[in-house]
């Protein structure tokens, strides 16, 4: 097992520092006959600066993964650690607050707070952070402008678009500058051309050096903006690999 | 974070307003009933409160509320005055009267005499520039003003009506504090409401003490009891008992204890039920805060500033409109049915009540809040 200070071998060869180390993670619900075997031990590793998608058949276990992964679900077994730091040693509050502080979060829904504005919404984390609502709201400006929506900032999510709404959660998954950024099926409300679009818009924000994006889905379309892809089936990970690989496999 | 709190509470208007209709109705209901029943209860006591100066109410045993005094010899006055402790004793007369008025039309009327000489006992407040004094003009009553306008016809100073077959004169205006029975109060002279009321053995309903400065009027009382016989309360002391004796003896509290219950179980349970289901509906939202790194703290204060708003303005407008009906009962309804008071013990008892019932279901819907599984935000 691979020991959290030493850098970890990226595929290529190169010493790349990783940002989410998962080691037999496993996780059921349920009990007796009626247990569901989510992730059945997941090796996972993320690197900073790059982009994973985590792709699979529906209800292979792509979201209880990230959840786990983005510390908001507990693994039964097995360990996570987000930036040489293991997730299980944190507790209640902390862990809450080391969410808020490293991660970014953009869910299937979108869950943006149907009574505030695209701006309000994209400010939360940094509200949350406990910066001046003035300030939180500045920088929420800014980041919509980035993604194009600078004359949609005072609507509330119902009077926007589907793209615009995952615009908007990218902002806010964005806005405190996380160094994990976690999203659950971007573009599953999407058509084909707006999903291409966010995601376009996503990675051009997204990726950064130090900072890790994983991003699940199963839309083939949307492929080709990664730089690794983690084939999940059964819950667990069957394969890695670049995008190239990946679709040739695939074949 | 209270700022996400206020908006994802005033943004959903229609929950909103029925968070602060609920525990509006729930104020008033409680606020309102409890006044009437505080009213009520205070008018059992209406005559004391209307006979404003004395320390000690002397009365023939045996008495069961201010209401039920039997008359005793006139000459227990000499031996109350004779006790020690006492600045002066005067007599009250208390009777009920048929009173004729102008137009010809009968009113039965409480008539009270206050003591010739020293006119102790007189009403709780004179209206118009209205001296007591005048009672001793001949003829003379003071008569309360509301009672003058509605029951007694519009009678005015100067005018006059027939007390038992007497000419009677209204020589000034009154208010007093509205009695159980919601008869008209007709001060006069003791011997002229002697004289002017049928004839009976005994008409010393009660006397009226004062301790002399630094005798305690409880001691007193004692003494008086010890040397005469005679049943003796300190004005507290006959009040009370007049109130207890309502509360035991009828259906008043009972009655009111369930119109006070009911309304506050409809009123806590419609603010209560609203405060929750606005909490539940949002805990998807609450959710996707605590995933984001809402501490649990951050969300119990964000829910509790929601109730406390909500709470506030709900409380508000439930006592101003609690406030306005009792305005409205003062000036629409007859003065003998007048039984609402607006009491600012009430306004702060209920008060603390609603702030009890919005903390008390913010919290319990902030258990969901606690169980909630962050998880759910990826559903
Ligand atoms: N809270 C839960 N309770 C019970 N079963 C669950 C729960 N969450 C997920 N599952 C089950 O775990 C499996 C994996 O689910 P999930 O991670 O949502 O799959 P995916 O996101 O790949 O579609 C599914 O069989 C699903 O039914
Ligand atoms: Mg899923």
């Amino acid at each position: 097992m691979n020991s959290s200070s030493q850098p970890v071998q990226s595929p290529d060869g190169g010493a790349l520092s990783a940002a989410v180390v998962c080691r037999n993670v496993e996780k059921s619900f349920g009990q007796g006959n009626a247990v569901t075997r989510a992730l059945t031990g997941v090796n996972l590793e993320v690197y900073a600066g790059e982009m994973l998608m985590l792709v699979g058949p529906s209800g292979c276990g792509k979201t209880t993964l990230l959840s786990v992964i983005a510390g908001i679900l507990d693994a039964d077994n097995g360990s996570v650690e987000l930036f040489n730091r293991p997730m299980g040693l944190l507790r209640g509050a902390e862990k809450t607050r080391f969410r808020g502080r490293f991660i970014g979060f953009s869910f299937q829904q979108f869950n943006l707070l149907p009574q505030l504005t695209a701006l309000e919404n994209a400010g939360i984390p940094l509200l949350i952070l406990g910066w001046p609502r003035k300030k939180a709201l500045a920088r929420a400006a800014e980041l919509l402008e980035q993604l194009g929506l600078a004359d949609r900032m005072s609507n509330f999510p119902k009077q926007l678009s589907g793209g615009q709404q995952q615009r908007v959660a990218f902002a806010r998954a964005l806005i405190h500058e996380p160094k994990l950024v976690v999203c659950d099926e971007p573009t599953s409300a999407l058509d084909g051309r707006t999903g291409e679009q966010v995601i376009a818009a996503l990675r051009q924000m997204a990726v950064k050096p130090g900072r890790a994006v994983i991003v699940v889905t199963h839309d083939t379309r949307i492929f080709h903006f990664a730089d690794r892809i983690a084939r999940m089936d059964d819950g667990r990970i069957v394969d890695t690999g670049s995008v190239k690989t990946m679709l040739a496999g695939e074949q | 974070m209270n700022f996400v709190a206020m908006k994802m509470l005033v943004g959903d208007r229609v929950k909103y307003a029925g968070i602060i209709i609920g525990v509006a109705i729930a104020t008033f209901l409680i606020s309102q009933q409890l006044n009437i029943f505080i009213g009520l209860m205070a008018s059992t006591y209406g005559l004391v409160t209307n006979i404003s100066t004395p320390d000690v109410w002397v009365t023939n045993r045996p008495m069961q509320d201010v209401d039920d005094l039997r008359p005793m010899s006139g000459s227990e006055l000499y031996r109350v005055k004779a006790v020690s402790g006492v600045l002066w004793a005067a007599r009250l007369f208390r009777q009920t009267v048929q009173v004729r008025l102008h137009s010809g039309k009968f009113e039965t009327c409480m008539l009270l005499g206050l003591g010739d000489q020293s006119l102790v006992g007189g009403p709780p407040a004179l209206l118009g520039g209205t001296r007591l004094r005048s009672l001793r003009i001949s003829h003379g009553i003071i008569v309360d003003a509301a009672y003058a306008k509605d029951k007694l016809q519009g009678i005015r100073p100067g005018q006059a009506m027939q007390i038992n077959g007497h000419r009677a004169v209204v020589v000034g205006l009154c208010r007093t504090a509205l009695s159980f029975q919601g008869l008209p109060l007709i001060y006069t002279t003791y011997s002229r409401a002697a004289n002017w009321a049928p004839a009976q053995r005994h008409q010393l309903a009660v006397i009226l003490v004062k301790a002399r400065p630094g005798v305690n009027p409880q001691a007193l009382c004692g003494r008086i009891e010890a040397r005469t016989g005679l049943e003796a309360y300190t004005r507290r002391g006959i009040m009370n008992k007049t109130f207890w004796y309502y509360m035991k003896s009828t259906g008043i509290p009972i009655n009111f204890g369930i119109t006070i219950s009911l309304g506050a179980l409809v009123g806590i349970a419609i603010a209560a039920q609203t405060l929750y289901q606005f909490t539940h509906d949002n805990l998807r939202y609450l959710g996707t805060l605590k995933a984001m790194g809402a501490t649990d703290m951050v969300l119990a204060r964000m829910v509790l500033a929601q109730a406390l708003l909500t709470g506030i303005l709900g409380f508000g407008i439930g006592i101003g409109l609690s406030g306005g009906s009792f305005i409205l009962i003062m000036h629409f309804t007859p003065v003998s049915q007048r039984l609402a008071a607006f009491l600012p013990q009430v306004m702060i008892g209920t008060g603390l009540g609603m702030l009890v019932i919005v903390v008390a279901a913010s919290l319990f819907s902030l258990i969901s809040v606690i169980r909630l599984e962050p998880a759910v935000v990826f559903k």
